[in-house]
């Protein structure tokens, strides 16, 4: 067996390029899983990657602060454009599924709903994709996982105390040791992210993978895609190296994630006449409650999110009062002590008790009502982009009542106190104390720690070419050979973690591509 | 001191911190920062303003959890290395922002606005830039609260970041790796 073809960006001695049949933009869960099935149906696929290619396994430090400069983009706090919201999103090979925390949900049935009846998008219903979930399931072991550690039982507890809706998370695990290090990237190769999964598989099925290389434009020729072009990048992936990519095939599958892809094709001056072009892009912002336990949690170790609560998804109805999900947030000092807002003794008390930090968090979805657009791409005068996304009071709604559901949920726990993460905010003895203090509590950003691990949107599907930029299998309506499978596609949030969702719809639209040109040839 | 002394400032503050106009100030009054002599080794990302200004708000932001001694510069330093190379990953855009961000603050009038003393950032009291960060914290103005979420956070993850931190708030470490307890 040959060696794995890959270019490091880096350490280009010259301007590289190469000519395959498709290119993949981006190696995250919609780009790796596109081009694994692209290179299994024979075709030579060539994956472009703006990160490294990093062993997570004899690479890790398990130190916070470098694993995020490595495998983040922006260090994990790319800002929104007034800084209110964090947006964490991977920049390594195999994206943001090398560094998230295994929560492996299908799509819920009322977001598919919506998306009929919202968005026209047939064929998308939860029978029809039950198949693609099936098949990723098997492929990455997403399995229930039977041994929550202390922050996600004190979860279980306090829901089952109070009689909410709750269950056990599915991961992409084979092998998993429960270290609770899912974020720095595993140390054992045992999360089935893409960079141990569908990337080496389709780099033994001769495609190349091309890594440290910025995807700067598509190049449009006649109204196709002819080329994608892209900078070479320093070893931190910051600096142009003044060396350049060019990939040239007859397709083009672009999976640079939500706010990068639409940046892309803005910047490519791919038609949009509908104006929907990064518009609709959005974070299912999560917010954050800290509560002290009177025993050790440990949060930093096992498997970080292994219960969910959806109680409040969808109490109001998919169109009603902005709706979440909660789950465990537990992880190591920087995360833990990032959310924790005051200084000085105040502070150091609190650290010192952090064994017995227990952290909620929760998703508020958006996208599914008026008062509920999503944020909108910009370019700025270089080109990168940057998310302007306004908050407004339906979301502050949101954030308030998800607040008080996880004071209520850390008190039926046992919690001593409980602060939400705002440094507004002070810490709570009782419910009664944090109903009304809560209640009374200045929403305003960025005192309301804020940040979102799920942006999603930007180069919407739908039914209609006016309203959206492609159809439900990733096709771009206006640009014949463009296809894009990544995280942006979706029409709104999907109030649950979107992994599984991006891999079914990868899975699902790469392989109507592979049949679309063994038509063709 | 605190929150209506930020309030009262809020003209200077706001003005100071338009992006171009800081980047103007910031050159044609960096001979009132080219005095005092470089400290440490040279920086990835991590300005000279960056720096002092750090330098004064980790210790205050960190309070008692910081070691006493000499051991305290060695922490310090330690601390500052890690947000040298955090910044260093950054993008362009946004590395440039929280250069100017620092330029501006580091800016004499500003600086004696907001701390009340005409001392360098790192000369200048604890209590008086725990009075500044208290009453950003609490302000009004979306600008100040701004500085305080990113003063506060840097000096956090700086610092919990750094294995020696770690002890004293009953974190053993990684269970593997160069970290792990008993690790060489």
């Amino acid at each position: 067996m040959s060696a794995p073809e890959i270019h490091d960006g880096s350490a280009f001695a010259g301007d590289l390029s190469l000519e395959g049949d498709v290119v993949v933009v981006g190696t995250g869960a919609g780009g790796a899983t596109a081009a694994e099935i692209l290179a299994g149906a024979g075709l030579r696929v060539l994956m472009l990657e703006e990160g490294a290619y990093r062993d997570t396994r004899r690479d890790a430090t398990l130190r916070e602060l470098p694993s995020f400069t490595r495998l983040y983009r922006e260090g994990a706090v790319r800002p929104t454009k007034d800084g209110a919201i964090a947006v964490v999103q991977g920049r390594t090979v195999g994206g943001s599924t090398t560094v998230n925390w295994t929560s492996s949900f299908r799509t819920p049935r009322q977001t598919l709903e919506h998306w009929r009846d919202a968005h026209g998008l047939e064929g998308l219903g939860p029978d029809e994709l039950a198949p693609w979930f099936e098949a990723i399931e098997r492929r990455l072991h997403i399995e229930p996982w039977p041994d929550p550690n202390p922050n996600n039982a004190l979860l279980a507890r306090g829901a089952a105390a109070l009689g909410w809706s709750h269950g056990a998370i599915r991961r992409n695990v084979h092998g998993c040791r429960n270290l609770g290090y899912c974020g720095l990237g595993c140390p054992l190769g045992a999360k089935q992210s893409m960079d141990v999964t569908a990337v080496p598989a389709a780099l033994g099925r001769g495609a190349a993978l091309v890594t440290r290389v910025r995807a700067e434009r598509l190049v449009l020729e006649g109204g196709r895609v002819a080329a994608v072009d892209g900078a070479a990048l320093d070893e931190r992936c910051v600096r142009p190296t003044g060396r350049r990519a060019r990939l040239r095939a007859p397709w083009v599958v672009v999976a640079a994630g939500a706010i990068e892809s639409p940046a892309l094709l803005m910047r490519s001056g791919v038609p949009d006449p509908g104006g929907r072009l990064g518009r609709g892009t959005f974070l299912q912002a999560h917010n954050y409650s800290m509560a002290l336990m009177p025993g050790p949690v440990d949060p930093f170790y096992g498997a970080p999110q292994s219960v969910y609560v959806d109680q409040f998804t969808w109490r109001d109805g998919v169109g009603g009062r902005a709706g979440f999900n909660m789950e465990a947030a537990g992880a190591q000092p920087v995360v833990t002590m990032n959310q924790y807002k005051g200084i000085g003794t105040e502070l150091a008390e609190f650290a010192r008790r952090l064994r017995h930090v227990h952290t909620l968090v929760s998703q508020i979805r958006d996208g599914f009502h008026e008062e509920s657009p999503g944020g909108r791409v910009e370019l700025r005068s270089d080109g990168s982009a940057v998310l302007d996304y306004p908050l407004g009071e339906y979301f502050w709604d949101g954030v308030r009542s998800s607040y008080l559901a996880m004071a209520e949920c850390q008190f039926a726990a046992g919690a001593e106190r409980v602060q939400p993460a705002c440094s507004d905010a002070p810490a709570y003895r009782s419910f009664a104390e944090a109903r009304v203090g809560i209640g009374a509590l200045r929403l305003r950003s960025p005192s309301v720690f804020l940040n979102s691990t799920h942006p999603l949107g930007g180069c919407a599907m739908g039914a209609d070419p006016r309203t959206s930029v492609v159809d439900a299998f990733g096709r771009h309506h206006h640009v014949e050979n463009l296809v894009v499978l990544d995280g942006s596609i979706v029409p709104t949030s999907l109030g649950v973690n979107p992994s599984l969702t991006l891999y079914a719809l990868a899975a699902r639209g790469a392989t109507a591509l592979a049949g679309r040109i063994a038509g063709r040839s | 001191m605190g929150r209506d002394l930020l309030v009262s400032r809020r003209g200077l503050l706001q003005a100071g911190l338009i992006g171009s106009a800081a980047v103007w100030c910031g050159g044609a009054l960096g001979c009132a920062r080219s005095a005092r002599a470089p400290r440490a080794a040279a920086r990835a990302a991590l300005s000279p303003a960056g720096e002092e200004i750090l330098a004064a708000v980790i210790p205050v932001v960190l309070g008692p959890l910081l070691p006493a001694g000499p051991a305290r510069e060695r922490a310090l330093d330690a601390g500052l290395a890690s947000v040298d190379d955090y910044l260093a990953s950054l993008s362009l855009p946004l590395q440039r922002e929280a250069s100017d961000a620092f330029d501006t603050l580091d800016l004499p009038p500003v600086r004696a606005l907001l701390l009340g003393t005409w001392q360098p950032w790192r000369d200048a009291p604890a209590g008086a830039v725990e009075a500044f960060l208290r009453s950003a914290r609490q302000s009004r103005f979306l600008l100040a609260r701004r500085i305080y979420a990113l003063l506060q956070s840097l000096a956090v993850v700086a610092w919990f970041d750094q294995p020696e931190a770690w002890r004293e708030i009953g974190y053993p470490g990684p269970p593997i790796g160069p970290h792990a307890p008993g690790a060489a």
